[in-house]
């Protein structure tokens, strides 16, 4: 495995704007050095780029370095990859044993526990509140395939590891050292799929506080006090105001809608998720319009999926625009606390 | 005793009564649609081929083995086409339109800067074959197929195809076409690089004297198309394993602008349940699908969805289906998806060219 050749592979995924920032997070390179040499502003990425594996292999790199770089650029840009969640759990008699949130002491009884399945590398870096894993598993062959390196990223103290996607053959070997290094007995993956990371942390770890709760969470119940209340209203001068000819006929309707949706999802960004998946194994809904099937009532085997770039939001929206007739139904409504992607229906006994 | 609904109150009228005043009063035989010349959606559609095998014309086309699988599994465009002048189906004459297009095409490549195709360097190369199995009736023309191939370095051996092109007709119905000069080929099912197809359907528009439109599929027609082809299960294949390998009853709802991150629903039925939907809708001896039946399939779907998710799907475009016969988008694409079902679909293309034409020459 050639170390400069990740390297470089890694150094062409940035942005050349933010080159300077990231060389100075990474803390090999002494960034004054460089300023000699380079000119980051007047300079292509490529000339940029190979002067820097040029310095880098003078000093000598280790896979080490190369690895944090790799962490530095998926803690910047997390919503790249697809991220699963997985849920640890403790049987009762481990009662008031908390694991250590040391993360030196994490890694290590990780890489133990890892070490007698494969041979790998494993390397870590804390962003804010959480430890980010980089967890590379020599394959056979010299080649380093996307799939053999997995990230995970584990808020020590919570129940909850987020990975990206593992390669079959090694799945159930990881999941098993990670249960073992952090002294849980049980893991279960969760339904909950996506591509934003925020987003999935936020639904697992604050799921009580979601939807209206938010408010609270996010400190926007109270107002501050010390704040000056604007007194003086000033004329609207928009030109909607101007076109006094202009009215909605449903201004009552459409504000009730509104009301009633801040109501469910609360005011706040809701947490975004790419696709929701509904399994409906009801009888069937629509007898008024096919008479012939009012004597049936077998299951009907339905999957409805919502897809977008915000699917929660698109919810939401849903209601105020008209197109649902509020209020939703409660798998909907809570679909922001439900933290699952994937939700079956089924008929009440 | 036929209840006039116009006398009843309104408090009578209740949905138990309505469901039952439209199946006993026609008092008038025509529809009120009858003042909407612009959209003439048929009263109902023909379900089944008339012809179910193809009826040999010669001798010599008995040995001739059917095509018709070529179509399967592929994704096409397609395009409608009037009826083509002065096209003749004999050898030579398919040979030479080969070479008209070849020479045509080579021209196109040394006029502009922009390449036919941008990854040939030697040009393309055209030819026009018969394709057998799939016309059926006697009216109908035999299909054509149009290749293009670029030509590879080595100047015998064939590169790869760049275009494919099939023009067929399958039942059409060409009332008012002068046979002697014209020949009808309605569907024209295409799959290429777009510079390549832009080139072929210019010259077929010159050289044949024709009108070449892409088909779009506005949600009448795929709500029409969906609800017509869910039966097509046959009841010996509607095992579980049969119904596992089918594909099941699928609509892809697109969401408007205003819903800010959402962008599409899509709703599956499993292919048992919804063959079940079907037969109920259905009225199993008759050949045809009615207006009525199409619409109580597609009302009860969506009452079933807004049942449990209190959203209105008709406030929303349909925008792909898919049946056990074909994958269809609005934006003209289609796969179908076995070979029982090609003469079905392609009949079904052909029914509406036949429909966007005569309604072009009512307005």
């Amino acid at each position: 495995m050639d170390v400069v050749l990740s390297l470089r592979r890694i150094l062409n995924r940035f942005k050349k704007t933010d080159f300077v920032e990231i060389l100075k997070t990474w803390n090999f390179i002494n960034i004054d050095d460089l300023y000699a040499s380079i000119d980051f502003q007047r300079n292509t990425k490529t000339t940029i780029v190979s002067r820097i594996t040029e310095i880098c292999r003078e000093k000598n790199i280790r896979p080490y370095h190369v690895a944090q770089l790799d962490l530095i650029y998926q803690q910047k840009n997390p919503n790249c990859k697809n991220w699963t969640v997985f849920k640890l759990s403790q049987t009762s008699d481990k009662n008031g044993k908390q694991e250590t949130a040391e993360y030196s002491v994490l890694e290590d009884s990780l890489r133990q526990q890892l070490a007698v399945f494969f041979r790998h590398d494993l390397d870590s870096r804390p962003q804010g509140e959480s430890l980010w894993f980089r967890l590379h598993i020599h394959g056979i062959g010299v080649q380093v395939s996307t799939s053999d390196v997995i990230y995970m990223v584990y808020h020590p103290h919570s129940s909850y590891i987020i990975t990206s996607a593992i390669k079959v053959t090694y799945k159930d070997y990881v999941l098993q050292a990670v249960l073992t290094s952090l002294k849980c007995t049980q893991l279960k993956e969760l339904q909950l799929r996506g591509k934003n990371l925020k987003s999935l942390a936020d639904m697992t770890l604050y799921q009580q506080c979601q939807g209206s709760f938010s408010q609270y969470r996010l400190n926007q119940a109270d107002c501050n006090p010390l704040g000056r209340k604007k007194t003086i209203k000033r004329k609207d001068s928009s030109p909607d105001a101007l076109r006094s000819r202009l009215t909605y006929e449903n201004l009552q309707d459409k504000k009730a809608r509104i009301c009633k949706t801040e109501e469910t999802f609360g005011t706040s960004q809701q947490p975004t998720l790419e696709r929701l998946t509904f399994q409906l194994k009801t009888r069937f809904r629509g007898q008024h319009h096919i008479p012939a099937m009012v004597g049936h009532h077998s299951p009907i085997h339905c999957t409805v999926k919502f897809e977008g770039h915000s699917v929660i939001e698109g919810i939401k929206h849903l209601g105020t625009c008209g197109l649902a007739s509020l209020p939703l139904p409660s798998h909907l409504a809570n679909v922001h606390s439900l933290a699952k992607n994937t939700i079956s229906l089924a008929e009440k006994s | 005793m036929a209840m006039d609904r116009s006398h009843m109150a309104l408090s009578q009228v209740t949905p138990q009564v309505t469901s039952n005043l439209q199946q006993q009063t026609r008092s008038t035989p025509w529809l009120a649609r009858r003042h909407t010349p612009y959209t003439k959606t048929p009263k109902s559609r023909r379900l089944t081929c008339k012809a179910t095998r193809r009826i040999p014309r010669t001798a010599r086309s008995r040995t001739v083995t059917s095509r018709v699988n070529e179509l399967v599994g592929k994704t096409w465009r397609v395009y409608s086409v009037s009826p083509l002048h002065s096209f003749t189906s004999t050898r030579s004459h398919l040979r030479n339109y080969s070479r008209h297009l070849s020479a045509y095409l080579e021209a196109e490549r040394h006029k502009g800067g922009i390449a036919v195709d941008v990854q040939s360097e030697f040009g393309e190369k055209a030819s026009f074959n018969l394709m057998h199995g799939i016309a059926l009736t006697e009216e109908d023309a035999e299909a054509i197929e149009i290749t293009v191939r670029s030509r590879s370095q080595n100047g015998s051996k064939d590169g790869k195809i760049v275009f494919t092109g099939i023009l067929c007709s399958v039942e059409y119905d060409g009332v008012n076409i002068d046979k002697e000069n014209f020949v009808a080929l309605p569907v024209f099912l295409v799959k290429g690089t777009a510079a390549v197809t832009r080139h072929v359907i210019a010259w077929l528009k010159i050289q044949f004297d024709c009108r070449i439109n892409m088909m779009r599929f506005p949600p009448m027609e795929l709500a029409w198309m969906v609800s017509m082809w869910s039966g097509l299960i046959s009841d010996d294949e509607n095992s579980d394993v049969a119904v596992v390998r089918f594909p099941s009853l699928e609509l892809m709802y697109s969401v408007p602008e205003e819903v800010k991150g959402l962008k599409s629903i899509t709703m599956t039925v499993k292919a048992g349940d919804a063959k079940l939907l079907w037969d109920s809708v259905h009225d199993q001896d008759s050949d045809d699908f009615t207006e009525e039946e199409m619409e109580s399939f597609i009302l009860g779907l969506e009452a079933h969805f807004f049942a449990h998710f209190k959203i209105n799907l008709a406030a929303m475009t349909l925008c792909r289906i898919t049946s056990s016969a074909a994958f269809i988008g609005a934006e003209g694409r289609v796969k179908i998806l076995s070979e029982k079902h090609v003469h079905q679909v392609l009949r079904h293309f052909a029914k509406l060219v036949t429909e966007s034409r005569d309604r072009k020459s009512v307005v």
